[in-house]
């Protein structure tokens, strides 16, 4: 078969890119390793009659332009942002859950501590405006360095509409707060350890970081783009999951004329004459077409799809070198019905529940948890983000029963000694003691546990090294030099291959951006026209 | 500290003048009587011996060795026979020369490649994916180099056995005094001569059968000095005298493709993949700005400029190393630099390797070249000429 162009894998991003592909008038397949599409945004059945979001508990923010170009809300995709954000623990043996309103939670934190409920607001605003500043930035290619020159960059980058409006105190803002350790700027915000605990694991969330770790802020502000004022900790809720989304692209996809090819993985890129030519798939058939668009991160397609031979050995060097480290297992418990959560007096309001559900008391302990895998270890008492997404959505478990979900950071990739099933038990066991804490029934009501470590993920969603951002969030991999300068653009030194994972800008977990401004690129390359 | 060869037993108490010269971290003879005369006399004339254990070599087996190679080299390896040899420039991805050296193909997958400076990283980065061992075989490799007309009798002697058969940059094994040797037709003065590859504890053993075997016939052990004066002759290219590597090069004006270095013949455009491939096949559709040639200068017009002065005619006693100003025919713009030079006893001309621009670079082409003199800046005469200078039939006959 002969295509105008070949998008390798199925996720929200290439799903994203062959739509806009497609509406540009070429003609476009998808090719999808797995039975299901959707990438790392699935939704899952783990246990008999029992669904999860298998890598992720939000599908990420989707440009409204996307939303708006690929008719989303039309083929099902509606999402609404979870009325709380975070549930944590506190010392009297209640937990706090922060609703979205600013006022309502400003309240809740009083009883915490005034300080930091007077502060709550501005906090919420400040969040606000330089994550919206982000949102700018994502919406446009990735400065070209190349070209330009770095105040050239500066002043693009002040181009941004929102940029007039965040000022030269908001830039400097900006620019201040994104290489600061998440610690240090919720430090400067707040006092209460438990608050500050659990707004800190939004600055670590699928980084092999501690919130000591210099970065750590930008990881939290782009966590928040997309999301309205107030909503610190906030998700996409939709029916049906996380999944819901790529079935929502993929209707989209097909709509536009897309053929979405499901349990056909591409094993080489074919380079002809110093060009792409097509792919081979695994199952043995070529497809042909001069634009191969590549969404698996940027370490599997250029160390695993193409011969090496056509590339800079400096450049494969780079790739090499690009930062993955996934740091999260993920376990699903399969509940025989709601766990009761106390932690030492009353019982937690199921409402509490709703949120996502931090663990840690400080962040002190968030960061000794990191202290193991930097090792090279596993933490023994790990820092524990869960959520029950079946109180929003009961049809993922069998009437009465429930799921939760645990993002459990950290452990090492290759931990000393490997991943033994005696290891994923013991992993499986320090977050169950860990829930124990605060739901000390957990034990009984668990029917089955689920247990994903960063190589499970990596097998499961070929996600080198477990990392499902395709590539750590951090300064050095981030715009310009998202996966490398050389394709931070999205086009690769070879001709006719293009990149639109999330390993390149803006990338890192947000829902289609990086595949629309691939999508852009190729439809205004002149050689394409 | 600077490491001495697996020779250094041999040659330490030759080295008259104590004059040692710096290579690779080794040190070599720069000559080993007061004057290096006689021993360029004898690459030309008799036959010198020269230890060249200093190269960098590196052994590359494996089902894709040759494919590795021929990520990395211009020349297409693939297409090699067993037993050949090449000589190859290799480039980074913008085409810019990295390094030059031979490939030696000692087995369908084994072979041997000698480089100027170190290149095992760029080799290992180029060996993605590939079945190939890449050993750095420098330190337990020794290298000694014969070379001029008497070359081959004297090495037939040492190996007792007929080497008519083996043609130029061709190898064969064979054995020196019961010390398994590999010997390339190759070397570094354009002349009949052979390299010898032995196990670095065999050196002074094959050292002293090539002293024995050549002494009737006038061998004599020859430095860097009388060497440098035979491949200006020869027309060959030295890394950091000639050219930059691009992997030193501060800025691109200091890079060259193999185009500019005039080393069109090596670059296989054929074959599908090397390392620079699209930029220099870029560059051959539009033409090199840069080319790699002989100078010749006018020895008229250079006595001219010494007797304007009062002065006899001086010229250099060795070659010399350093970037020299060349200007068109009327001397207006300087259109090039040589960087090596020497006179020739042999020719009796005085000879310079040189980058000229590429309208400058036919064949007799008039030029100026700087001369100093006396502290001033002078001209004199100068023409383009085909490289090599000189090229005795009995090199490849």
């Amino acid at each position: 078969m002969t295509y105008d162009a070949i998008v390798i894998g199925g996720g929200v991003n290439g799903l994203v890119a062959a739509s806009y592909l497609a509406k540009g008038g070429k003609r476009v397949v998808v090719c999808e390793r797995r039975e299901s599409l959707g990438g790392v945004s699935v939704t899952e059945e783990f246990h008999p009659g029992f669904r999860a979001n298998t890598a992720v508990d939000d599908a990420g923010w989707v440009p409204e332009r996307v939303m708006r170009d690929l008719a989303l809300a039309r083929h099902g995709y509606t999402p609404a942002f979870a009325a709380s954000g975070l549930t944590f623990p506190v010392d009297d043996g209640t937990a706090v859950s922060l609703p979205a309103n600013v006022g309502e939670a400003a309240s809740i934190l009083h009883r915490l501590s005034p300080a930091d409920a007077a502060r709550w607001p501005a906090f919420c605003a400040m969040v606000e405006r330089l994550s919206g500043f982000l949102a700018v930035l994502y919406e446009a290619p990735a400065p070209d360095v190349h070209a330009r020159s770095m105040s050239d960059i500066l002043t693009m980058m002040s181009l941004g509409r929102r940029v007039r409006g965040l000022g030269k105190r908001g830039m400097i803002d900006l620019l201040r707060t994104i290489p600061m350790p998440v610690s240090d700027l919720l430090d400067e915000w707040f006092e209460h350890p438990g608050l500050k605990a659990a707004l800190s694991l939004l600055g670590v969330l699928n980084v092999q970081h501690g919130p000591y770790s210099g970065g750590t802020s930008l990881v939290f502000l782009h966590r928040h783009v997309g999301l309205p004022e107030g909503h610190i900790g906030g998700r996409r809720m939709t029916p049906g999951g996380v999944g819901r989304l790529p079935l929502a692209l993929a209707a989209a996809a097909r709509a536009a004329g897309v053929d979405v090819l499901t349990r056909s993985e591409v094993a080489e890129i074919v380079v002809e004459r110093d060009r792409v030519a097509g792919v081979r798939l695994s199952r043995g058939d070529v497809l042909s077409a001069a634009t191969i668009v590549s969404s698996a991160d940027p370490r599997r397609t250029f160390g695993t799809m193409i011969d090496p031979g056509w590339f800079d050995p400096g450049m494969l060097n780079a790739i090499d070198n690009i930062r993955m480290r996934g740091p999260a297992t993920r376990l699903h418990l399969a509940l025989s019905e709601l766990p009761a959560f106390s932690s030492g007096g009353s019982q937690w309001p199921v409402e509490a529940l709703r949120g996502w559900i931090a663990l840690p008391r400080s962040v002190e302990e968030v960061e000794r948890a990191y202290d193991a895998a930097k090792h090279g270890g596993i933490a023994a008492q790990p820092a524990i983000l869960a959520t029950i997404p079946t109180l929003d959505d009961p049809s993922l478990a069998p009437t009465g029963a429930h799921v939760l979900s645990v993002q459990s950071q950290y452990t090492a990739y290759a931990p000393d000694g490997g991943w033994t099933e005696a290891v994923r038990a013991a992993m499986s066991n320090a977050v169950l003691d860990g829930l124990t804490r605060v739901a000390p029934r957990i034990r009984d009501i668990v029917q089955h546990v689920q247990v994903l470590a960063p190589p499970d993920l990596e097998a499961r969603f070929g996600v080198t090294e477990g990392s499902v951002l395709h590539g750590e969030l951090a300064l050095d991999q981030y715009l310009f030099m998202r996966p490398i300068p050389e394709c931070a653009r999205h086009a690769t030194p070879l001709e006719g291959l293009w990149l639109c994972g999330s390993g390149t800008h803006p990338g890192a977990g947000t829902a289609g951006a990086s595949g629309v401004l691939a999508a852009r690129a190729i439809l205004s390359n002149r050689r394409n026209a | 500290m600077l490491r001495t060869t697996p020779l250094h037993d041999r040659t330490a108490p030759l080295n008259q003048g104590r004059n040692w010269r710096r290579w690779a971290g080794f040190t070599v003879a720069s000559s080993y009587e007061l004057s290096h005369d006689r021993e360029y006399f004898a690459i030309r004339n008799s036959a010198a011996l020269l230890d060249v254990s200093p190269l960098f070599k590196y052994h590359i087996a494996g089902r894709d060795a040759a494919r590795l190679l021929d990520r990395v080299v211009t020349r297409d390896v693939g297409r090699t026979q067993v037993g050949q040899v090449l000589y190859t420039p290799w480039c980074d991805a913008r085409g810019k020369v990295i390094d030059d050296g031979t490939v030696a193909r000692l087995a369908e997958h084994s072979f041997r490649l000698t480089s100027a400076e170190p290149n095992l990283r760029w080799l290992g980065d180029n060996a993605r994916r590939l079945d190939v061992r890449i050993e750095d075989v420098s330190d337990r490799t020794a290298a000694l180099a014969l070379q001029g007309p008497s070359a081959r009798v004297i090495l037939e002697r040492a190996v007792e056995r007929d080497l008519a058969a083996v043609q130029y940059f061709r190898l064969t094994t064979g054995q020196v005094r019961g010390r398994d040797v590999t010997i390339t037709r190759t070397g570094y003065t354009g002349d009949l001569g052979y390299e010898i590859w032995m196990d670095a504890t065999d050196a002074i053993a094959v050292w002293d059968a090539l002293i024995e075997a050549g002494t009737p016939y006038g061998i004599v052990p020859c430095g860097i000095l009388a060497l440098d004066m035979a491949r200006i002759e020869a027309g060959l290219l030295l890394l950091d005298v000639d050219y930059v590597s691009s992997n030193q090069a501060l800025i691109d004006a200091q890079m060259s493709t193999p185009l500019e270095l005039s080393l069109d013949w090596t670059v296989a455009f054929d074959k599908p993949q090397f390392n620079g491939r699209l930029p220099i096949r870029a560059e051959r559709e539009r033409g090199p700005e840069w080319r790699f040639v002989g100078v010749e200068v006018d020895w008229v017009s250079l006595e001219d400029v010494f007797t304007s002065l009062g002065l006899a005619p001086r010229l250099p006693t060795q070659a010399w190393r350093t970037s020299v100003p060349l200007y068109d025919a009327n001397g207006i713009e300087q259109i090039g630099y040589a960087t090596s030079g020497c006179w020739s006893p042999l020719l009796k001309k005085y000879l310079t390797l040189a980058h000229v621009e590429a309208r400058y670079s036919s064949p007799d082409t008039p030029l100026q070249i700087e001369v100093t003199v006396e502290h001033r800046r002078r001209r004199a005469q100068a023409a383009v000429r085909r490289l090599p200078f000189f090229n005795p039939e009995r090199k490849r006959a």
